[in-house]
């Protein structure tokens, strides 16, 4: 699966983290800040419309030291950020 | 007649207009600022402009926009009725009150200087000018600034009456306090929209110390990462966010402030052994 960021988030880096605040319509819906982590935050930069989910996770599986079910975290992590509604599948 | 908040002045074109809030009167001035905003009364009933986007905050004040500057803030009085439109061109610097209702209330305040509207203009725009609002009781402790921000029922006022009546002590503001970064410095401002003490002061201090307080036992504090601080800060303030852009802004001032300003999460038992511990840290 290809996913893009959504339009309706602002990210910024800080160091190696990365914070994630949500553009919304209505006071209710603001209650939200998101913080990513080093591996998170490099997610986010990988995301771009272009690449698949799995070369996403390839790509950090060579970058950072092996961890046992590193595949299937990751995979969750990406599906989380589309639950949030900060990616979405692109067509 | 003019009024200035955070070093930033919104000005009436209103021979009629007065000020009676005690609060809001601290904040007039004849002083010329090199940011202000121009207000006229509009006679005439709001002409409508479209505007692609729309945020809500029920039952007050909703805000349109385009994706440039230009904003309208729908003031709503009882029963969800629209009383005002107030319209904002940023980069003419000017801004027009549109009355739906004929005659105002009377001993309010005149619009735009008037609870929530000037507010949501600073939301607004205060990220231009290196700035944010913040949920917070700014103290200014015989010259350095200390700002014990927190969310309702946190303690900002119990702090503020704790303060009060020390030698040196300038009670800014104990439920909303603005912060600029000028020229390398970042300065808390008093702002008029106080909480439960009617005090305001519409001074400034150089900013020493951040901390996000909740009530304890004893006193305490924690040193914050540079993220826990940054969204403890935007956690904290009132941004602008609807606007995309607008919150980049407000993102990048939270980052510098962290940066430069340390930020401690504080813990605080109310009495005025609080006072001697603030003190006593070493900044």
């Amino acid at each position: 699966m290809i996913y893009h960021k959504d339009d309706s988030f602002v990210a910024r880096r800080l160091d190696e983290e990365l914070i994630l605040i949500p553009v919304r319509n209505k006071i209710s819906d603001m209650n939200y800040i998101y913080i990513l982590n080093e591996v998170g935050a490099r997610i986010w930069e990988l995301i771009d419309g272009l690449r698949d989910a799995k070369d996403i996770v390839r790509i950090i599986q060579e970058e950072y030291e092996p961890v046992e079910d590193l595949e299937a975290d990751l995979l969750e992590f990406i599906a989380d950020l589309e639950k949030i509604g900060a990616i979405r599948p692109s067509a | 007649m003019r009024i200035n908040i955070g070093g930033i002045s919104l000005l009436l074109s209103e021979k009629n207009a007065k000020v009676t809030d005690p609060c809001y009167q601290k904040f007039l001035s004849s002083r010329h600022s090199n940011h202000c905003l121009r207000f006229r009364l509009s006679s005439t009933n709001y002409p409508e402009r479209h505007y692609s986007h729309r945020f809500d905050s029920p039952g007050l004040w909703s805000i349109m926009f385009n994706n440039n500057r230009d904003f309208c803030i729908e003031l709503r009085g009882q029963k969800g009725m629209p009383v005002a439109c107030i319209e904002v061109l940023l980069d003419r610097g000017k801004g027009t009150i549109y009355q739906c209702t004929g005659k105002d209330s009377l001993g309010l305040p005149p619009l735009p200087f008037r609870y929530p509207v000037d507010e949501v203009i600073f939301m607004n725009i205060l990220s231009l000018y290196n700035g944010l609002l913040l949920h917070s009781c700014g103290i200014d402790d015989n010259g350095r600034g200390y700002i014990f921000s927190g969310f309702s029922g946190s303690g900002k006022s119990t702090l503020a009456k704790q303060w009060s009546g020390e030698s040196g002590v300038r009670l800014l503001n104990d439920d909303r306090v603005i912060v600029r970064e000028i020229k390398g410095s970042f300065y808390a401002f008093g702002t008029p929209w106080h909480g439960e003490i009617a005090l305001c002061d519409p001074g400034k201090v150089r900013l020493v110390a951040i901390f996000f307080i909740k009530h304890g036992r004893d006193n305490s504090v924690k040193p914050l990462s540079l993220s826990e601080a940054v969204s403890g800060i935007i956690a904290r303030s009132f941004s602008p966010l609807w606007d995309k852009d607008g919150m980049a802004r407000t993102l990048e001032v939270a980052e510098r402030l962290a940066r430069k300003i340390p930020c401690y999460e504080l813990s605080f038992y109310p009495d005025r052994g609080v006072i001697d511990y603030i003190r006593g840290i070493e900044i």
